[in-house]
């Protein structure tokens, strides 16, 4: 029986797909329709240094922020502050400050453009508390990014000292050694080693400029916030849109309820289809319901002869 | 109009077939790249797997379906002619489906007078050729609406089939569907292999079924499945 509906969806699978992709699209122009909640738009500029916050390890601005940013939102230390000071009656109870953070995660779109810019949609129908939630949302994502970078130069880190100071214990440790077993390195070997780590250390200065900054920064002092500003800014007044975007969530939950609604009808369908036709459609199946041998198949070659 | 001629005999049959293949008629000749040589190295394949018969010194094949736009002509066709392009034997191919001839319009040459017209009305048997000699077509004659009740029954399978042996190493018979009629199975049942035609996603299993049912007195038996999408056979074998 699986050969047979397997045939059926190939002999089928174009007319599946156009069908499927065509329900997916009108659930998700329905979603669109339907998604009449104005949004809040904010605008974020992320620049190369909050790649740093990933461990510098390259990327997009842009991308790297949206990410984090979406991590961030689920946390609720991170949200908390942002809604308190939002919606004056947060705090009230455990219940409320529950939908409220439930609310927030569902209707906030994050999404990166190009390589630098973030765009944050919020789907509320209290522009007011939607504003006052993205301008928090915005302050907090770049204080927390700042805090993240400064938290990670206080790690150790490679530099010339350190290169030195592990160069002297490497030789130490090889001296203990002397006697027992040969020396694991020569003069060669540890002047090379060295002159590694120095390189490494080079490769490493860049990123290290920053990391100065950071190492004696105040989070209040001007040098701390010329530093934000140039990791992460607002760079247009909030918007309140009445247009859902392309990517509204409804539209979206929508398309995909069509999408998986739509395979599984159409599926059940091929099936119903493969255990009716009563037509040829696998050499086993012919083999075993007639019990003669089955030789070979010819191709198409235009009009059936008689 | 259908005369009342007796069964033909062997002998009969042999005179009217060295008549009809001496030499051809109104200069037709038999062009050999009507088929595609894919459609032509399918059939090869096929006679190939049917192996039992490789070894006869003269084999006739009948080549049935159970409907049709089976495809049951056009394998025919392949066959011969996949026998005249890899032998150097003679090879007959004969045309008995007198309600819808085929093999004619296949070859692009003149159905009538054919096998209709030598048994009803006693006109001389009239065969076509390919330039070398080795292949010829016995056309079926007029297309008729509907067969003439008892044209196949006045024909003896085993004496037409005996002569053809003599005379042709290689004869493959394209007959009428095999669930319009039960003398088509006593044709069948005559030669020495039968292949059985069926059209993929268009023959009906129950059909087929019972015309395999029919078969079950058939000497060596395949099944040739015609109008493959494309799918690789490998693929096929395992569906």
């Amino acid at each position: 029986m699986l050969e047979r509906i397997l045939d059926v969806l190939l002999q089928r699978w174009r007319r599946l797909i156009v069908v499927v992709a065509l329900v997916a699209a009108a659930a998700w122009a329905i979603g669109l329709a339907l998604d009449h909640s104005p949004r809040v738009v904010v605008h974020v500029w992320a620049d190369e240094p909050v790649l740093l916050v990933n461990g510098g390890t390259g990327g997009r601005p842009g991308a790297t922020a949206a990410s984090t940013l979406r991590e961030l939102v689920a946390s609720d230390a991170f949200l908390d502050p942002i809604l308190a000071a939002a919606d004056p009656g947060f705090g009230s109870s455990a219940r409320r400050q529950a939908d409220r953070r439930k609310e927030l995660r569902d209707h906030l779109e994050v999404s990166s453009a190009g390589d630098h810019l973030v765009i944050l949609r919020y789907a509320t129908d209290r522009p007011a508390y939607g504003a006052a939630v993205m301008r928090g949302l915005a302050t907090a994502f770049a204080e927390q990014t700042i805090a993240t970078m400064a938290a990670q130069v206080a790690a150790a880190r490679p530099g010339p000292t350190d290169a030195l100071a592990g160069a002297r214990d490497s030789v130490a440790w090889s001296a203990t050694r002397l006697g027992t077993h040969a020396a694991p390195s020569t003069t060669l070997a540890t002047r090379a080693y060295i002159n590694a780590l120095i390189w490494q250390a080079k490769a490493d200065a860049a990123r290290n400029t920053v990391r100065d900054a950071l190492d004696s920064a105040d989070p209040t002092s001007t040098a701390a916030m010329s530093l934000q500003q140039a990791t992460i800014r607002v760079i247009d007044p909030l918007i309140v849109s009445q247009a859902p975007p392309w990517s509204s969530s409804l539209a979206l939950r929508f398309f995909w309820l069509g999408l998986i609604g739509a395979t599984a009808v159409a599926l059940a369908a091929l099936t119903f289809i493969g255990m009716t036709d009563r037509r040829v459609r696998s050499a086993t199946d012919l083999e075993g319901r007639t019990g003669i041998r089955y030789l070979t198949s010819t191709p198409v070659i235009g009009r059936a002869r008689p | 109009m259908i005369g009342a001629r007796a069964p033909l005999s062997a002998q009969s049959w042999g005179i009217a077939l060295d008549g009809a293949t001496t030499g051809g008629d109104r200069g037709e000749t038999l062009r050999m790249d009507v088929l595609p040589p894919s459609m032509i190295d399918r059939c090869g394949t096929a006679l190939r797997r049917l192996t039992s018969i490789a070894s006869a010194q003269s084999t006739v094949i009948a080549v049935a379906s159970p409907g049709r736009r089976d495809g049951r002509s056009t394998v025919a066709a392949g066959l011969a002619l996949w026998i005249a392009r890899e032998t150097d034997q003679r090879t007959l191919l004969l045309d008995l489906d007198f309600a819808h001839p085929g093999q004619a319009e296949i070859f692009g040459v003149t159905s009538a007078p054919g096998l209709a017209e030598f048994v009803s009305s006693e006109e001389a048997l009239r065969g076509i050729g390919d330039a070398d000699g080795r292949l010829w077509l016995l056309p079926a004659g007029v297309r008729t609406n509907q067969a003439p009740p008892g044209l196949l029954q006045r024909l003896r399978a085993d004496d037409a089939y005996h002569a053809c042996r003599e005379r042709f190493a290689w004869t493959i018979v394209d007959l009428p569907p095999l669930l319009d009629s039960n003398e088509v199975v006593r044709w069948c049942d005559a030669a020495d292999a039968c292949v059985l035609v069926a059209r993929y996603r268009s023959t009906p299993m129950p059909g087929l079924e019972r015309a395999a049912h029919m078969l079950r007195g058939a000497g060596t038996t395949g099944v040739v499945v015609t109008a493959d999408s494309g799918i690789p056979e490998w693929v096929r074998r395992r569906m």
